[in-house]
């Protein structure tokens, strides 16, 4: 047990199957198009389906299902700082799907300043907030500027002004 | 002699005062971006790309082409001064070159390194000059089954570089593979994948993916560094030359790296990091000095700067003449180029002569004006490596969803952007290269319809696919593309074992 390294390849090839077969079977309960040979809009998705299956046996042939769970336990073992890290990364995405929920209502310089500042939050902490909101603030407006002026770009206006 | 009167046409273009300039700022801008540590030029040229909506494909590829090459020089400013490497391409660069720089060298070694990389670009732009017509003119002779062909060739070499985890390189070529067929099938006008989201219908953009790995997911990786802050870098130089004796010892390594570089780039898949690594390895290997390596030998450094930049435009031979992207960076310009109506591939040179020998004149110019900036400049430049990654990196997130934002025009890509940044993570996290998924995503439209095209034509014969001269070598290329890793790979298991 202590000389087999641990690693992913195991719970990769379950993800390649399962991926596979998920795929697979939705291609294969797509409608048949109107016209022209009814599997040809599948060729290229179960082609890809069953490489995925294929791989995935492959996978867990030659990895095994031990090492992937002892690289699990050692991802859960992680010291503190590591998962302060995976936090980061769940914070910044669920910053990121605020952003695009208000992007288009709130316009782009304020959901761009929050969004900004939220980010510089969870960087650089909460102490330097007046700095982080200056910062925030001039580089949403200058974006806008640069986009909506010089390059042609429209981005979301202000909410109550045109 | 066509080829010469072309290249002169092109010089016509790029020597314009107006591209002059965009070669400047793009390749300023790309060098800063270089410099900073995690942003390659993949990501550079990806999040620069809302700059260039506003002009025409010639002046949009020339600005691309400055940022590409400008960050290819910027890349290793970081590795010579603070030991972090750009991008993959610059990791060789930290061997010796920082070794250099600590032993109160660095003015020659950030020297040496602009000289191979204008030297090491300048011969790869003289062999895009001679190759890229020739290859877009077999290109010609393709039909649709010799494209599908050529398209699973790029994909499995892609997959084959995928060093020791060639299986997790098919499930990732499966993936992206997966998300070129979302949206409506050009042929059947079935809707496949779309889940009843109107956005969908016109299927993912390439440029969506590409920047959702490289900008986000590169962003979302860097957390586990932000805590340690930016490195203090060097920023008072003497005169930033060489001498006559580091030049002596530098001119060959410069010049057989080169070519090498060059047809390394040209690989789909392998790219400026692959080439760099190998060219440091050769001249280790031909050196009489082999112990100096890896502590500050300037022909370590010399060797792989003028590989990774040579790479950098070898990369883009298949991408003007067979319209297939080389590296993420192809990618991102050949979509920038899609979007602005003009298809790359073999029709490119005869159909828009300007565009394709302007960019190919660029690279000669691009190459000079960076390597102008980058000598006297680099005190000023590398000033810019003191701005922490806490403040740099909610930019470049911001500057990633507004350049969605200009792609698409819609909101639910910043959704597909967010799940593809967060899949970037976890795809290293078990060691699945990102490569293969992207190129899959960007020829996997293209690839099917080549198929479907090529099986039509022949009334659904598939013996179309082994009948030419064409399809038979790249049929050969696929083959050994995935056997002689395969048979290596063995190889080391028996080594191994007899150990």
């Amino acid at each position: 047990m202590s000389n087999i390294k641990s690693n992913w390849d195991g719970l990769t090839g379950l993800f390649s199957i399962t991926f596979g077969l998920a795929y697979g079977g939705y291609a294969y309960s797509l409608p048949q198009p109107m016209f022209g040979n009814p599997l040809e809009a599948i060729f290229l998705p179960l082609a890809v389906s069953g490489i995925a299956i294929f791989i995935g046996i492959l996978l867990i042939i030659t990895g095994g299902i031990t090492p992937s769970m002892m690289a699990v336990k050692a991802l859960l073992n992680e010291s503190q700082q590591r998962k302060n890290d995976r936090r980061k990364v769940a914070i910044t995405a669920a910053i990121c799907i605020v952003y695009a929920l208000i992007f288009e209502h709130a316009g782009y310089v304020i959901s761009t300043s929050l969004f900004m500042f939220s980010m510089l939050t969870v960087t650089c902490g909460i102490a330097d907030w007046k700095k982080s909101a200056l910062i925030s603030l001039i580089f949403a407006v200058s974006i806008f500027i640069a986009f909506n002026e010089m390059l042609s770009v429209n981005l979301p206006p202000f909410p109550f002004f045109n | 002699m066509d080829i010469l009167t072309n290249l002169m046409n092109g010089f016509g273009v790029a020597l314009q005062p107006y591209y002059l300039f965009l070669i400047l700022v793009g390749g300023i801008l790309g060098t800063v971006i270089g410099m900073l540590p995690g942003l390659g030029p993949a990501t550079g040229v990806a999040i620069l790309l809302p700059m260039t909506f506003s002009m025409g494909p010639t002046a949009s590829l020339i600005t691309m082409m400055g940022v590409y090459i400008g960050a290819m020089f910027g890349g290793s400013r970081s590795s010579i001064l603070i030991n972090t490497p750009g991008d993959g391409a610059a990791l060789a660069a930290t061997f010796d070159g920082y070794p250099m720089a600590m032993k109160g060298r660095a003015e020659s070694a950030l020297a040496i390194s602009a000289i191979a990389s204008l030297i090491g670009g300048t011969i790869a732009a003289v062999l895009m000059t001679l190759m890229a017509e020739p290859v877009a003119g077999l290109a010609i002779k393709f039909g649709p089954s010799e494209y599908f062909l050529l398209m699973v060739a790029a994909l499995s070499m892609t997959v084959s570089m995928s060093k020791g985890n060639m299986l997790k390189g098919f499930l990732s070529m499966c993936i992206g593979l997966a998300i070129s067929t979302v949206g409506i099938d050009g042929q059947s006008g079935l809707q496949r994948f779309t889940f009843g989201v109107l956005e969908l219908q016109t299927g993912i953009d390439f440029l969506v993916v590409i920047i959702g790995i490289y900008a986000l997911g590169e962003v979302f990786k860097s957390f586990k560094t932000l805590g340690e802050g930016s490195k203090k870098a060097q920023t008072k130089f003497k005169r930033i030359w060489i001498s006559k004796e580091d030049w002596k010892r530098s001119k060959w390594p410069i010049l057989r790296s080169a070519p090498v570089g060059f047809i390394i780039g040209a690989l789909p898949g392998a790219g400026g990091t692959m080439a760099s690594l190998m060219c440091y390895n050769n001249e280790k290997q031909l050196s009489k000095n082999k112990e100096e390596f890896g502590e500050g030998a300037i022909e370590g450094l010399a060797a792989p700067e003028s590989a990774n930049n040579a790479a950098s435009i070898g990369a883009m031979i298949p991408m003007l003449s067979l319209g297939v992207p080389g590296s993420g960076t192809t990618a991102v310009m050949m979509g920038a180029l899609l979007m602005l109506g003009i298809q790359p591939g073999p029709l490119l040179f005869a159909q828009h002569p300007d565009t394709a020998w302007g960019l190919i004149a660029s690279m000669f110019v691009a190459n000079v004006i960076l390597a102008v900036v980058n000598i006297p400049l680099a005190g000023v430049l590398v000033r810019l490596l003191a701005i922490p990654p806490k403040v740099l990196y909610p930019i470049v997130l911001c500057l990633a969803f507004v350049g969605c934002f200009a792609i698409s025009a819609s909101v639910v890509d910043f959704y597909i952007l967010i799940i593809l940044g967060v899949a970037g993570v976890m795809m290293a996290r078990v060691d699945i290269p990102t490569s293969p998924m992207i190129l899959a995503a960007i020829v996997g439209g293209q690839m099917e319809q080549s198929f479907r095209q090529g099986y039509r034509i022949s009334n659904q014969d598939l013996s179309t696919f082994i009948d030419s001269g064409i399809a038979q070598g790249l049929l050969v290329v696929i083959l050994l593309s995935i056997l002689i890793p395969l048979f290596n790979a063995l190889k080391d298991k028996i080594l191994k074992k007899r150990d």
